[in-house]
Formats: C-alpha cells, sequence, structure tokens
C-alpha cells in the first residue's frame, strides 16, 4: 500500500500551535527574569540592585499570563483545574499545577517582603481610608520596619531566593523536560532538550530586562547605572555562551550518531527549518547578539554605542529564543512518523490558536506589568550606590 | 533573632491555604476515581446504561435483506447501513411506524460521500478519492450518462450507492 506524500493519517495535522509556542516563551521570561533578580537576592550582585525588584514584577507579570495560551489551546475552562484534582502521576503534566502554585507563592512572598517598608509606610500614610485598609491587610496588620525586622526580611528574601532558583527552573525546565521525554520524536527526545529551554529562558529573562530597562531608565522609571546594563550584558553573554554549547551539542550529537533520526532532521533542517531555524534563529538570533556582546566585553560601558549595541543583541536574543520555541514546537511536527513525509504549519490570525490571540497574550503581561507598577514602585529609594547618578531631588528618603 | 510577626501570620496564611487546597482537592475527587485506573470509575457503567444508537445491518437485513445482499456484494459491503440511512434504530424499537419523523432517507448530497471519497493525501491512492468533482464529471460523466450531467449533478445519479462500481467498459 502506498501513501502519498507519506504521512500518516494522524499526522496530517500540526496540532501543537503557536499556543504551545508561546507558552514555553512566557513560562521562559518568567524564569529567566527570576534568576536575574536571585543574582542580587541571592547572589549578592549589587550591580543588579536598580533592577532586583522589578526583575520580580516582571516575573509575576508574566506568571499571571502563564497559564492562558494552555487554556486557549486545550479549550474547555471549566476543567482546566482537573489536573490538580486528580493528577496522573505518571505524566510530567500532572506536576504543572502543583509547581505552578509553589512557585506563585514563592514570587509572591519575595515581593511582599522586597516591598515590605512600602507597603507599612502606604498604610500609615495613605490618604484614603479605604486605601489605608488595604495596605494594612497586605501588610497583615504588622507594621513594624526597625532594623532587626530588615535583617528578617532580608534573610527570609535570601531563603525564598534560594527555594525560588530551582523552582523557577522546574517551572520551565519541566516544560523542556515533557519535550525531551517524547520518545516518539527525534527532533524533541533529547535528555538535552530541558538544559536547552533553561539556559534559552534565562537568555530570554536577561533580555527582556535589558530592553525595558535601557527603555524605563532612559524615562526615568529605574535608576540608571552603567554598572548594572553591563552585569546584564555579561551574563546574558554567558548564558548565550552556555545555549550555544547545549544547542550545538545536539545537533552534533544528532550528526555524529547519524541514526535513522538523523536521516529526518537532516531533512528538517534543510527544507521545512532552513529559514526559521539555520537563517533566522542560528544566522540573526545567535550570531547577531553573541557578536554584539563579545565585542562589548572590551567595550567601556559609558559610551552610548555600548547600550545601543546592547539594546540590539537584547532584541535579537530575545527574538531568537522565540524563534527557538517556535522551532522546537512547530519544526517538530512537520514531520510525519514516516520520517519521509513532511507538512507546512500556516497559523490564521483569527483563529482561537492564532496569531492575533498570540499577540494578545503577550502584550498582556505589559499591560499587567503596568498595572503592578501602578501599585508598586518600580525604583527604590536608595538604590544609587555613589557610583552612580545621584537621586533626583524629590525622592524619598529611605525608610 | 525572633521572627517577625509578618513572617508568622504569613506562614500560617500559607499554611492554611495549604491545608483548605487540600481539603477542596480531596472533596473534588469524583466517588468512583481510581476504581480500575485513572479515570472515574462509574463512567463505565453509565456507558453501559446508554442506548445504542446504531444496530448493525443486520437488523437492517431482516426486513431489507434483498438490500443487504446488494451492498454486501458491491464495493460498499462493510460499511453498515446506518452510516447513510440516519439512526432508523434511534432509541426505539418499533421503526419505522413509531417514529415516522425520523428520516430513514439516506443523504444525496455530494457531500456525504465526500466524507470518505474526498481526496485526502494520507488515503491510500488506490482508494477511490476526488480532488476535483467537477473535473471527474467532465472526465467520466459523458461516458456514463450524458443527460444527467449538469450543475446539481450527484454522485448517486451516476452510481449506486448500494453497488457504486461502473464498468465503464460496458457503459461508456
Amino acid at each position: 500500500m502506498t501513501y502519498s506524500e507519506y504521512l500518516f493519517p494522524n499526522d496530517m495535522h500540526i496540532y501543537w500551535s503557536l499556543m504551545i509556542v508561546t507558552y514555553p516563551f512566557i513560562t521562559g521570561l518568567i524564569a529567566g527574569a527570576f534568576m536575574a533578580s536571585a543574582l542580587f537576592h541571592v547572589f549578592g550582585l549589587q550591580e543588579l540592585k536598580p533592577i532586583s525588584r522589578f526583575a520580580l514584577l516582571v516575573s509575576l507579570a508574566f506568571m499571571l499570563c502563564a497559564t492562558l495560551p494552555l487554556l486557549f489551546h486545550l479549550g474547555h475552562p471549566e476543567r482546566a483545574l482537573n489536573v490538580v484534582v486528580t493528577p496522573h502521576w505518571h505524566s510530567a503534566m500532572a506536576g504543572f499545577g502543583f509547581i505552578y502554585s509553589f512557585y506563585l507563592v514563592v514570587l509572591t512572598m519575595e515581593i511582599w517582603l522586597s516591598y515590605w517598608e512600602e507597603i507599612v509606610t502606604y498604610g500609615r500614610t495613605s490618604a484614603s481610608g479605604m486605601k489605608k485598609t488595604f495596605w494594612r491587610a497586605i501588610a497583615l496588620g504588622a507594621g513594624e520596619t526597625s532594623d532587626d525586622i530588615k535583617q528578617a526580611n532580608k534573610k527570609a528574601i535570601y531563603i525564598l531566593g534560594l527555594i525560588g532558583i530551582p523552582s523557577a527552573c522546574t517551572l520551565h525546565g519541566y516544560v523542556g523536560f515533557i519535550f525531551g521525554s517524547l520518545k516518539s520524536n527525534p527532533w524533541w527526545s533529547t535528555p538535552l532538550m530541558p538544559q536547552v529551554f533553561l539556559l534559552s529562558a534565562i537568555v530570554s529573562g536577561l533580555a527582556l530586562l535589558i530592553v525595558m530597562y535601557v527603555a524605563l531608565s532612559s524615562k526615568g522609571y529605574l535608576t540608571w547605572s552603567t554598572k548594572c546594563l553591563k552585569t546584564l550584558c555579561f551574563y546574558l553573554w554567558l548564558a548565550m555562551l552556555f545555549y550555544m554549547i547545549s544547542e550545538g551539542l545536539e545537533i552534533l550529537f544528532f550528526y555524529y550518531e547519524s541514526s535513522d533520526a538523523w536521516f529526518v532532521i537532516s531533512t528538517l533542517l534543510f527544507t521545512k527549518l532552513w529559514v526559521s531555524f539555520v537563517v533566522v534563529q542560528i544566522g540573526i538570533g545567535v550570531v547577531v547578539p553573541f557578536t554584539l556582546l563579545s565585542i562589548m566585553l572590551f567595550m567601556k560601558e559609558d559610551q552610548g554605542l555600548y547600550t545601543t549595541m546592547a539594546v540590539i543583541a537584547a532584541a535579537t536574543a530575545l527574538f531568537e529564543v522565540w524563534m527557538m520555541r517556535w522551532n522546537i514546537v512547530i519544526g517538530g511536527q512537520q514531520f510525519s512518523k514516516s520520517y519521509v513525509g513532511f507538512r507546512s504549519y500556516h497559523p490564521e490570525w483569527l483563529d482561537q490558536e492564532g496569531i492575533l490571540t498570540t499577540m494578545g497574550l503577550s502584550l498582556l503581561p505589559f499591560f499587567l506589568l503596568y498595572v503592578l507598577t501602578r501599585i508598586l514602585p518600580m525604583r527604590e529609594a536608595a538604590e544609587a550606590t555613589e557610583e552612580e547618578k545621584p537621586l533626583q531631588s524629590g525622592e524619598p528618603a529611605e525608610q | 533573632m525572633r521572627t517577625p510577626k509578618h513572617l508568622k501570620r504569613a506562614l500560617w496564611i500559607i499554611a492554611l491555604l495549604f491545608v483548605a487546597g487540600n481539603a477542596v482537592r480531596l472533596l473534588a475527587v469524583p466517588e468512583s476515581f481510581g476504581q480500575f485506573g485513572e479515570f472515574r470509575g462509574a463512567h463505565l457503567s453509565e456507558e453501559r446504561e446508554r442506548d445504542p444508537v446504531h444496530r448493525g445491518s443486520e437488523v437492517c437485513g431482516e426486513c431489507h435483506d434483498e438490500r443487504l445482499e446488494e451492498k454486501n456484494n458491491g464495493a460498499h459491503g462493510p460499511i453498515p447501513c446506518e452510516n447513510c440511512h440516519f439512526q432508523p434504530y434511534a432509541g426505539d424499537e418499533t421503526h419505522p411506524e413509531a417514529h415516522p419523523e425520523i428520516s430513514q432517507s439516506p443523504d444525496r448530497s455530494q457531500r456525504a460521500c465526500l466524507t470518505c471519497h474526498q481526496y485526502f493525501p494520507a488515503r491510500p491512492q488506490a482508494f477511490p478519492q476526488l480532488a476535483n468533482f467537477p473535473e471527474h464529471i467532465a472526465t467520466n460523466g459523458p461516458k456514463l450518462k450524458k443527460d444527467d450531467v449538469g450543475a446539481h449533478t450527484l454522485c448517486v445519479h451516476c452510481h449506486n450507492p448500494h453497488d457504486p462500481k461502473i464498468d465503464l467498459g460496458q457503459n461508456g
């Protein structure tokens, strides 16, 4: 019996759509932004102080939207909680609800403690009774800001950061774990997959923070510090380096093993994924930012060119990570189990899982971030070190 | 260093949420869940209690034996009667008198035939399938019944659904 186009009947359609591209991109940003904040809170990198609290808010804004792509993809929101009510422990997906809830608690606690002094101050000084009650409720009725309390909060933030790092890694890494453990698909099935996902998550988180940091500090919303930008760029370079090694190793192994998997993967890379993977993701998304970041290692950070290069590098790195999600999720479904039949994916504009939904879901976290920053301040009073620009007049003094 | 009041309260709230969440979760688990596996055990008996919609071609053959024989000897032999004749037995044993509103007429549209015969890359090539209906009519129609070919030509104008194969050698 012959099959035209060599596709099996159950291989005709691409079911994991743009939503499944968006989902790991969003969770990656959550994990990446948290890592950037942990570099300050846990590893004591003082240079990142101007962005440490803002990074947590970024993480939370994306966290609140993380489930939406899955809901749009699966439909039936009334069944959404079944995954926690009756989890099937043979599936890594069963862990999602628990990992998500746990990390949400850790992240919220960390933000709560990071903003403790502001929360207490607002509880005392808010003009309207409603606001006062709101902030006092947020402070759980407590209102101490002594040095002892600050020390205890700092220690708690450190512990939460320590717990948060593996939690954020698990939240995002398990997506890579799911792809990596799908033995039926050679493009996905590799133990390197969780690592590739995690490293690219850190790349995307840092890249987003760099773009936002430059944009927001130029408008005065965040305290500008060239050292902060330099440190972010250095860690972006480092994350990209390890990411490139992992991704490169993955392809190299496929090539060197030359198993039946390579037969289909090489065809995929030179046909369906030639433009999106080889030209766009690697050619533009990896080469451009990594070259720029490598040059920037030897540049003085106080040059205007440095900032421009940082923004270009970060924007292309962010784009690279999105393309990486696309090439893994969509690319892995573009070949049939027959290994000789290939199909195409054409997302629609108005589909439930289409381009407009994707754009909406990608913009929603930024709207939530705007709302969060209207409630909690982006910068804190005592951010500037002696080497940085002095605070603008009118800023509140340290509590 | 003593644990500050707000931290203690936060930990209590988290503990309470954890306990309450688990209590709600336990209450939400369906009673027969896990009886036979990772699904609701009662689902099986509920499905068994439902009236079957289709009864199989043999039941139709009790009255329409000549039709059934014609079908069974033709290319549509493996297709059950009820695929085209909508559910004549749905929910009622006294077919057809008790429920005249239930249509026993087959769907004669092109759409009904194309459910199986629309061109689909994954179908075996030997299986008769149409990528282009007008082209099929233009190619084969005139050889069959020239007078019937028109804008509203249906598959059933040329093909007998019970025995659809047409010998072009004889009729062409």
